[in-house]
């Protein structure tokens, strides 16, 4: 799959940092769109059709884990990557055990995360 | 000071007992108190006092009980003792009577009446008996029949004194008291005529002899002695109660023999403060023989049990100072070992606490910096990305360069971020067996470079029999390593690194010792070392977070880590792990 059919579904409730992720993804060929809150997340996913989620832990309303079921209910095969801003793996290893690909902490290198996209695709 | 006077003195501060130089303040006091020692002094005080109470009391009325003991044995003595003197009267009386039986077993009775052969009689008598004064012939009703020369002034006495005279009995001994005062004692023997009239042939005694006789009775410890009628009238002079004719304190219903103990407030007579009375019937007589002994034996047997408990107190106090010195240090001993150990618990809790609410702390707020910071380092990127990805700016090295500051910047506040976190975080757990002594190679992998360009010697002793321990190799290492380059750090070149690993078998532990010969750590910053950015190496890029961060990883193993500096002497920090992390922890 080249990079410029890949389709990221990012649901974080920074806005700043979700929009700007959004656009450096873009910059490298990929298709990103930016919800900010889970709900919105779980309802575009219902609509459109995306390759990957790049899903904040924490977040205000649905929380990551909460969304991430949701997300693994409906669609299970569809690969999703965690975002922590907390310095502790535990939460990371506990959605990982809920079906997450992967889990990254903030701030973000990007080639770590395009790295890890790419992986994950890959499996 | 000589060789044996130091080791006297350092006998005796090994036996001054641990609290005695112990100060510290005290509310509303001033300056330094010397709490446990004025513990020690009042407890001492207290409970002394409190255990003499009880002696006190047993020692007086053991006293009192010996005191009355005493005197009722000494009644009993008193009242033998006058037992002892009438009877020895009575025998002197009774050879005044034979002597006048012999006499009128040899003469009729009618001759007697007759004054010559009275004095005739009375010579012969005294040729014998010096003591009888005169012979007397009473009549009924006691008036004087006939009597010698010398004797007529005593008519009128014998009406006085004899009208009470038993007829029936066969002879009688009386006292008469002549108008001068003088005590004589009359021996009567009652004579029968032919006719069948009956009179009394009486014998009056020189009243010096009986008082003689009463000197000989007179015996050590006897002040006094004196004979009264059957009514207590004194007989013969008393020291004590007078002259003859004068009362006593006698009464006539007391039974006899009598003891008892009499004042002696004036000291009339040498003796103490009281005396001792005894009083017997004279026997075949209606007299009664008094005696007063003195108080001295009282006093010597007195004396002597008041030796005795003075002796016995004293040993008794003596033995409950030394046993109360005992027991109070003793208790006092165990108190201030208590209250030290609940200081270094309070200052351990404290400690703990005070670090748990920094971590607390430091999570809080590097986890409110940690999302700006995304946002920064998104925007950063974003910048760095349009520099690269467009072609009006991509030949700008200045921005491109500028922007790649602010990404680097942001990615070192991301690490001091994460390493906060990670100071007070719940971290997964890799617990494995490892062995201690792989552990120490690998770590001294990482840093012999660093000790050989500083030429520093390291030691390592392990003990022989080390277990296997349960625990998280990766964490054990970063602690090692995050000690070790500590103590490196803190050397001069030639410096000696010792690492030392014990066995704990008793409380299923081991010991590391990571110990330098480094600066050592000054007491005004041993208090602050476990802090966060708390650090004397800003200069030279110390974050101050490498202690903090290894005393939280030491927790996430349940060990504990201690430390023993001295500034210029070197550090030596103390890792106690279990043998077996408990998961459920």
């Amino acid at each position: 799959m080249s990079d410029n059919n890949i389709k990221i579904l990012l649901i974080d409730d920074e806005e700043e940092f979700v929009s700007t992720l959004a656009q450096r993804l873009e910059f490298r060929g990929y298709k990103a769109h930016a919800v900010n809150d889970g709900q919105s997340g779980i309802d575009l996913l219902d609509n459109e059709s995306f390759d990957i989620v790049i899903l904040d832990l924490m977040m205000h309303g649905l929380n990551g884990i909460e969304t991430l079921k949701l997300i693994k209910n409906t669609q299970p095969n569809l690969p999703v990557i965690l975002l922590t801003g907390h310095g502790s793996t535990k939460a990371g290893m506990e959605g990982m055990r809920l079906g997450a690909a992967d889990y990254l902490m903030k701030p973000l290198d990007i080639k770590d995360l395009i790295d890890r996209i790419s992986t994950v695709l890959k499996q | 000071m000589s060789k044996s006077e130091k080791n006297k003195m350092k006998f005796l501060k090994n036996k001054v007992p641990e609290f005695w130089h112990h100060q510290e303040r005290v509310a509303g006091e001033k300056g330094q108190q010397y709490i446990f020692r004025n513990k020690w002094i009042l407890l001492i005080q207290a409970i002394f006092g409190l255990t003499l109470i009880p002696l006190a009391i047993s020692t007086f009325f053991f006293y009192e009980n010996n005191k009355t003991e005493t005197i009722t044995d000494l009644l009993l003595e008193t009242a033998v003792l006058s037992r002892g003197g009438a009877v020895d009267v009575e025998i002197f009386l009774d050879q005044y009577v034979s002597t006048l039986r012999i006499i009128s077993s040899q003469f009729p009775a009618d001759q007697f009446k007759s004054k010559g052969f009275l004095n005739s009689v009375l010579k012969n008598i005294k040729k014998t008996n010096v003591n009888f004064s005169s012979l007397n012939v009473i009549g009924k009703k006691g008036c004087l029949v006939s009597c010698c020369d010398d004797d007529e002034f005593l008519s009128k006495c014998w009406q006085i004194n004899l009208t009470e005279i038993d007829w029936k009995k066969d002879y009688f001994i009386n006292v008469i008291v002549t108008k001068s005062g003088e005590p004589h004692l009359v021996a009567g023997l009652k004579l029968k005529q032919n006719n069948g009239e009956v009179f009394f042939l009486a014998g009056i005694i020189n009243n010096i002899s009986t008082d003689l006789f009463l000197k000989k009775l007179k015996l050590k410890d006897i002040v006094d002695i004196y004979i009264m009628d059957k009514n207590g009238i004194l007989m013969t002079s008393s020291a004590y109660f007078g002259k003859p004719g004068f009362s006593t304190s006698f009464h006539k219903s007391t039974k006899l023999p009598l003891s008892e103990v009499l004042p002696n407030p004036d000291k009339n007579l040498k003796g103490g403060q009281f005396l001792f009375s005894g009083i017997s019937a004279i026997g075949n007589t209606d007299m009664k023989l008094g005696i007063l002994l003195s108080n001295h034996n009282y006093e010597v047997f007195m004396e002597r049990i008041r030796s005795h408990i003075l002796i016995m107190v004293s040993l008794s106090a003596l033995f409950v100072l030394i046993a109360v010195l005992i027991l109070v240090t003793w208790v006092v001993n165990v108190l201030y070992r208590a209250d030290k150990l609940r200081q270094v618990y309070l200052t351990k809790a404290s400690r703990s606490s005070k670090m748990a609410s920094i971590g607390q702390l430091a999570a809080g707020v590097a986890h409110e910096i940690n999302n700006p910071l995304a946002i920064i380092n998104e925007k950063a990127g974003l910048l760095q990305d349009l520099f690269t990805f467009l072609d009006e700016y991509k030949d700008d090295e200045r921005l491109i360069s500028t922007v790649g500051s602010i990404v680097s910047a942001v990615e070192r506040a991301g690490t001091i971020t994460h390493r906060l976190l990670g100071f007070a975080r719940e971290t997964d757990s890799s617990v494995q067996n490892i062995n201690v002594k792989d552990t120490i190679q690998q770590v001294l992998g990482f840093i012999h470079k660093e000790a050989e360009y500083k030429s520093i010697n390291i030691d390592v002793h392990i003990h022989p029999y080390l277990p296997e321990i349960v625990t998280d190799n990766g964490k054990l290492q970063q602690i090692l390593i995050n000690l070790m380059n500590n103590a490196i750090a803190a050397m001069d070149e030639k410096g000696t690194l010792t690492i030392r690993i014990k066995d704990n078998a008793r409380e299923d532990s081991i010991e590391l010792h990571v110990q330098d010969d480094g600066c050592g750590i000054s007491t005004i910053h041993q208090k602050k070392i476990f802090e966060p950015f708390f650090t004397t190496k800003s200069e030279i890029g110390g974050t101050g977070l490498g202690l903090s961060l290894t005393y939280g990883l030491i927790r996430d193993l349940h060990g504990t880590l201690e430390f023993d500096s001295d500034a210029g002497v070197g550090t030596t920090f103390i890792i106690t792990l279990p043998y077996q992390i408990d998961e459920e922890e």
